[in-house]
């Protein structure tokens, strides 16, 4: 069996794997724009902290992705699909056929279209080049300014930061993280935030990026001026579905996959931040581009596409930060709508130290559809499976998570 | 291969076992040593206990393993030798992607604001230490065949019993 796969990084690789451990003699090819290895781009925050070298970022040896036995064909920008001849095409002109072909070519930064954003210090985050070139800007006491709230804004932020340069994060909303977090528990990391030196400006947009050659400053809506030296754009991700787009996928902001990652093309599996999956807690096709999903999303369509019937579950959003000692979790839904079948149970105190101790829940009747935890996140995966498991809980499992004493849960299951 | 088998019916909430993992998990493997040591060795295993039930709990080395699955820094793995998923210490960046996803709220916090988690002593030769420690037999260490019913059984059953592979 014949095995294309277009994307090296979470989603392609994970399909690699599982295919490899089916299938011992399939021919796996791996079509990637990338020039590298397999790394992970989640990691290029901590690269640009210094808290890891560069090729900690490569999360596979040598020797595991040599017995991988993948063909890998680097800088090699895939162009369209021909789904009835069976064809990948690329950029350069050739042509692969396919058995089973994944696509896994993730998502892009959404550029910044206004005027000066061509200067040269202008980036967005999302490949190892990137993170590359911002390091080189990289000086104690240069002025950086963050454009978006998100969480690769402020990921960046605070490795610039921690590399001594005067940074300045400006958020359109009125919260920083408005996807991950409710606002109460965004205003406590705000102020932890703060206290560490971070500039934040909410309600406030950049209008241009200023400077002849290089960049001198940002002008935001208020008139007001900010001294930069340089800046990174982080105003979220679109999938990479243009090459698909005259392939007969079906594609809504991405590429439609059912629970078994199957696309709407006979032997075509979509995975990854491209892929638009069932969202178990939305209750619809959703994008939820985050690593877990797309390694989860790309081990399954991998097992599918070697035989295998195995069904994906569903997606939902979730992540995990730590900022200067401050670590918050949150998962699904944090924001409930504001009909009577949804309540939050909200508690906020402060420990000896002085440490913000918050903890949201969301609940809808009595199924659990979301949490926040900041500051004390132990074991905050009881939690994600309580939601995972779809099932109304108990008076006494909601006591018990209302304690905030999660390690008891087992006894009153 | 040998498989951690739990019987909560047995558990006693001594925390025998707790003691154990972490002196297992210290620099010179004595209790006397352990308390001196600059890091104070962390316990892998937890006895939850409300007076009447005992749950002696610890990665269960889950089929699905979502903790493989989230980990950002190719830390959290299977071990091609042993079938075990183990935490490379030298790549996690302490980023709690894990502990997020753990349905069993086994990995926690180590030195370095890493994670740390049961790795059935795996510097003891795999033989593990609270096994060797538990005086009612609630933890055993003997051969599977297979890993047996897993999968059949959902995640509250498991947890309900804390008991992954005995029936
Ligand atoms: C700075 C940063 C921090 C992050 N932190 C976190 C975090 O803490 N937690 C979390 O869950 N997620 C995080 N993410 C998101 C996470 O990195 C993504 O969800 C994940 O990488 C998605 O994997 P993927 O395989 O779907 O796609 P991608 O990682 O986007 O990879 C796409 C692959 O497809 C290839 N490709 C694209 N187009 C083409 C083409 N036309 N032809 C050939 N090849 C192509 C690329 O070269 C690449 O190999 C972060 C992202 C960034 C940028």
């Amino acid at each position: 069996m014949n095995y294309v796969l277009v994307g090296n990084s979470a989603a392609g690789l994970f399909a690699a794997e599982s295919i490899r451990q089916q299938d011992p003699r399939a021919e796996i090819t791996v079509l990637t724009a990338d020039a590298y290895p397999f790394y992970s781009r989640c990691l290029t925050t901590y690269f640009l902290a210094g808290d890891i070298p560069k090729v900690q970022l490569f999360l596979r040896s040598p020797e595991d992705l040599q017995a991988l036995r993948l063909r890998v064909h680097y800088s090699c920008t895939v162009t369209g699909l021909d789904p009835v001849q069976h064809l990948i095409h690329t950029i350069a002109g050739e042509h692969y056929p396919y058995d089973k072909c994944l696509i896994a070519t993730g998502a892009s930064a959404v550029p910044l279209d206004i005027p000066g954003s061509t200067l040269p210090e202008v980036f967005t985050l999302r490949h190892l080049d990137d993170a590359q070139r911002i390091k080189a800007q990289l000086a104690p006491k240069r002025q950086a300014v963050m454009i978006g709230g998100g969480l690769v804004s402020l990921k960046s932020a605070y490795a610039l930061l921690k590399q001594g340069l005067n940074v300045s994060v400006i958020v359109s909303s009125g919260q920083i993280l408005s996807q991950m977090l409710n606002g109460e528990a965004a205003n406590l990391l705000q102020e932890h935030l703060v206290s560490h030196g971070l500039n934040i400006i909410l309600h406030q947009d950049v209008t241009a990026i200023e400077g002849t050659g290089c960049v001198q400053g940002v002008r935001l809506r208020s008139g007001r001026t900010l001294p930069a030296d340089l800046v990174i754009v982080g105003k979220g991700v679109r999938p990479n579905i243009q090459p698909f787009l005259a392939s007969g996928l079906a594609i809504r902001q991405g590429i439609l996959v059912n629970e078994h990652l199957e696309t709407n093309l006979q032997d075509v599996y979509a995975a990854g931040d491209v892929a638009e999956a069932w969202d178990h807690l939305h209750q619809t096709h959703r994008l939820n581009p985050i690593w877990p999903n797309a390694t989860t999303q790309g081990r399954t369509a991998g097992a599918n596409m070697s035989g295998l019937a195995l069904t994906y579950p569903g997606s939902m959003g979730m992540n995990a930060v730590d900022f200067f000692g401050l670590r918050i979790i949150s998962a699904g839904i944090v924001n409930p709508p504001t009909t009577s079948s949804w309540h939050v149970d909200d508690i906020y105190r402060r420990d000896a130290l002085g440490h913000p101790r918050y903890q949201r829940l969301v609940w809808q009747g009595e199924k659990l559809k979301g949490f926040v935890l900041l500051g004390d996140t132990e074991r905050a995966g009881l939690i994600t499976a309580l939601i995972q498991s779809g099932q109304p809980l108990s008076t006494d499992v909601r006591k018990v998570l209302w304690s905030g004493k999660r390690s008891s849960i087992r006894l009153v299951l | 291969m040998k498989q951690l088998l739990v019987r909560s019916e047995h558990c006693v909430g001594c925390k025998s076992c707790e003691l154990a993992c972490a002196v297992a998990h210290s620099e010179s493997k004595t209790l006397f040593g352990a308390v001196l040591e600059s890091q104070p060795p962390r316990k892998r295993v937890f006895v939850e206990t409300d007076g009447t039930m005992n749950f002696p709990l610890q990665c269960r080395q889950c089929s699905d393993k979502p903790c493989v699955r989230a980990c950002i820094a190719g830390a959290m793995h299977l071990d091609p030798n042993t079938g075990l998923v183990q935490v490379n210490d030298d790549k996690c960046v302490g980023c709690w992607m894990c502990v997020m996803v753990c349905p069993f709220g086994a990995i926690t916090e180590g030195p370095d604001r890493h994670v740390v988690k049961c790795d059935r002593c795996r510097e003891l030769q795999y033989e593990p230490a609270c096994v060797s420690a538990c005086p009612t037999r609630a933890l055993q260490w003997v051969e599977v065949d297979r890993f047996a019913a897993t999968d059949r059984r959902s995640w509250v059953d498991h947890l309900k019993e804390a008991n992954t592979y005995a029936e």
